[in-house]
């Protein structure tokens, strides 16, 4: 090893040092900035556009895309639903009066997009495919598409030849068949054959007289979606969604009542 | 014609336990077996962070960009650990020259891997900026606890960053050592690492702040400083497969032994005129040695040979990484070499100062 190469090597490294110290200064710095913000009680994460100091005490404008039984309009107003009842809620919460604006999922996710609507309720999933023009909440409840029977019967093997009911034109039919070898009674009204095998959300089991068979069709992950970026918008969004299974599931059972 | 086609007496070729590393010279073998070590130690890492990124946060776009960097990153190590078992073998009828070039070809891959993670986050960041996309994060609940997802991005980062600092540090002071191109690739490789992630962490404590475009910004300017590093080392290696002259390890200039073997074969006083030429291949280097004996030297019997032969060992005593040469007896030198008299058309190109 020729001399000229460690005299290099050691002018090298000094240089490389003196950026890696530069490092260390910057990140030494923001963190001393924001340990400042955090102990002065500011708001952290903030919102890029402030969506969540505009709507506290303000108004907060909610998109509403028909979705029973999540969302569910009568005119351009929702009358219920088990996402229209836990928005009123949070924005009881945030102290906001809404504002419902009615339009298609697109329409909705666009508006949001420009800022024109701070919420969406939609009964949207987490595989939708708004999913990067939007942000989701993260999931707030998973219901599951099930076989449900009459408790105290048994079954052959995937329903070999027995009847199940399922509404008429759903994805639940298409499932229904494809993975089970039942056959398939598409019905237009469920109520109607209480009591008999059928393929439906597990929220709606009790109401129809039926246990789950274990038989498990779908699964969904229920989100709602704000504009991108607005995190602190987000954040209080999803603290208020956490921990409320247990009073959207019955919310649930009541807006989905067949 | 002498070719020296034998391994060189000094080299020493009591071959060591299982790892036969005849290339380097004792005191180097130790240090060969440290940077094997380190490169196991990065792949292993990198590989867990790899997971863990993308079991905790794979599906967020934020972090996405620092998967695939971590990805990419485990290419210098594979690189360095195939060429090392590689390269020792012997020469076989297949490769009559033996495997040393795979130290070339692992050399391409870890610039190329260099030079794509490079680019990556410069378009990756550009394209946010110009879309305006401004990042969600949420919170995630861990433990029982609500937390904001920010800092758990944060934490993972550091997780994957954090010892690429060291392993760097590390990794560059045995390629200065072992003059290791891919060893040296490997440790500008994770120090890019380290300077993506401390931008992803500003990024995400900035967009904490509402200030979406951070992170975007923070990346362009480090990921410019990465794609002159991918760039200068493309450049050395699609240089070394094309026989350029020897550069030091760091590309930074011409390896000053061409020079040294060319004063050493012109001060011997039976040669007339002597030039030579080197190449990289990989880890060490071969070439040949062209002499215009004088008159007296090519009169008697069989001294031109023993001149040759030791001619060729005092060569091959000045340097390591020199592995073989062939001595070659001429009436006229063509070939165009550093310290010759420059001939019209054929003098070489004035030394070019590297970035």
């Amino acid at each position: 090893m020729a001399l000229p190469v460690s005299s290099l090597t050691g002018r090298e490294t000094r240089s490389h040092s003196v950026s890696r110290v530069n490092a260390g200064v910057r990140t030494l710095a923001l963190s001393a900035v924001l340990a400042v913000a955090v102990a002065a009680g500011c708001q952290y994460p903030r919102d890029p556009d402030g969506t969540l100091n505009r709507v506290d005490g303000g108004v907060m404008r909610v998109g509403v895309s028909e979705s029973d039984p999540w969302v569910v309009m009568e005119g351009d107003e929702p009358s219920g639903g088990a996402e229209v009842e836990l928005a009123r809620s949070f924005a009881r919460d945030v102290g906001a009066r809404i504002e419902w604006v009615q339009g298609s999922e697109e329409e909705l996710v666009d508006a949001a997009k420009e800022g024109q609507v701070d919420l969406i309720l939609a009964g949207l999933t987490n595989k939708s495919r708004w999913k990067k023009d939007v942000a989701f909440t993260r999931p707030y409840v998973e219901t599951r598409t099930v076989v449900g029977a009459p408790g105290g019967r048994s079954y052959p093997d995937d329903f070999e030849g027995v009847p199940v009911a399922v509404e008429l034109g759903s994805d639940e039919e298409g499932l229904l068949e494809q993975r089970t070898d039942a056959r398939v009674t598409p019905v237009t009204d469920l109520a109607s054959r209480r009591g008999e095998p059928a393929a439906v959300h597990d929220y709606l089991l009790d109401d129809l007289g039926l246990t789950d068979t274990g038989t498990e069709l779908d699964k969904s992950k229920h989100v709602m979606a704000v504009k991108l970026g607005e995190n602190a918008f987000l954040v209080r969004l999803e603290r208020f969604l956490l921990n409320r299974e247990d009073e959207i599931r019955q919310l649930l059972t009541r807006e989905g009542r067949p | 014609v002498t070719p020296d086609d034998r391994r060189p007496e000094h080299h020493d070729r009591e071959r060591e336990g299982p790892s036969r590393e005849f290339e380097l010279p004792r005191e180097l073998v130790d240090q060969q077996r440290k940077a094997v070590r380190l490169e196991w130690i990065t792949l292993a890492y990198m590989a867990s962070a790899v997971v863990l990124l993308f079991l905790t946060l794979g599906q967020s776009q934020a972090m996405k960009a620092a998967w695939i960097e971590d990805l990419l990153s485990l290419l210098p190590p594979a690189a360095f650990l195939i060429a090392s078992r590689l390269r020792n073998r012997d020469p076989s009828e297949k490769f009559p020259w033996g495997l040393h070039r795979a130290v070339s070809v692992a050399y391409v891959f870890a610039a190329l891997a260099l030079l794509v993670m490079g680019a990556f986050v410069f378009f990756d960041s550009a394209i946010k900026l110009v879309l305006a996309e401004h990042p969600p994060i949420g919170v995630i609940q861990l433990f029982g606890q609500e937390i904001w997802l920010g800092w758990v991005m944060i934490g993972a980062l550091v997780y994957s960053g954090l010892p690429a600092v060291f392993l760097g540090r590390a990794k560059r002071k045995l390629a200065d050592d072992l003059h290791d191109k891919v060893l040296y690739a490997d440790a500008q490789m994770n120090r890019a690492d380290w300077m993506t992630v401390s931008a992803a962490i500003g990024g995400i404590i900035g967009i904490g702040f509402g200030l979406w475009w951070a992170d975007a910004v923070a990346a362009i300017f480090i990921s410019l400083d990465i794609v002159h590093d991918g760039w200068k080392n493309v450049r050395a290696a699609v240089h070394d497969l094309m026989d350029a002259r020897p550069r030091r390890h760091d590309a930074r200039e011409y390896h000053p032994i061409v020079e040294r073997m060319n004063e050493a074969v012109n001060r011997c006083d039976w040669v007339e005129q002597g030039a030579v030429r080197l190449r990289e291949e990989g880890h060490v280097f071969t070439g040949e040695v062209m002499v215009v004996p004088r008159e007296r030297a090519l009169a008697g019997d069989g001294e031109l040979l023993d001149r040759l032969e030791e001619l060729a060992d005092h060569l091959l005593s000045l340097e390591w990484k020199v592995y073989d040469i062939v001595i070659v007896p001429v009436k006229e030198i063509d070939i165009p070499s550093p310290t010759m008299p420059s001939r019209a058309g054929k003098s070489p190109k004035k030394e070019e100062s590297p970035a």
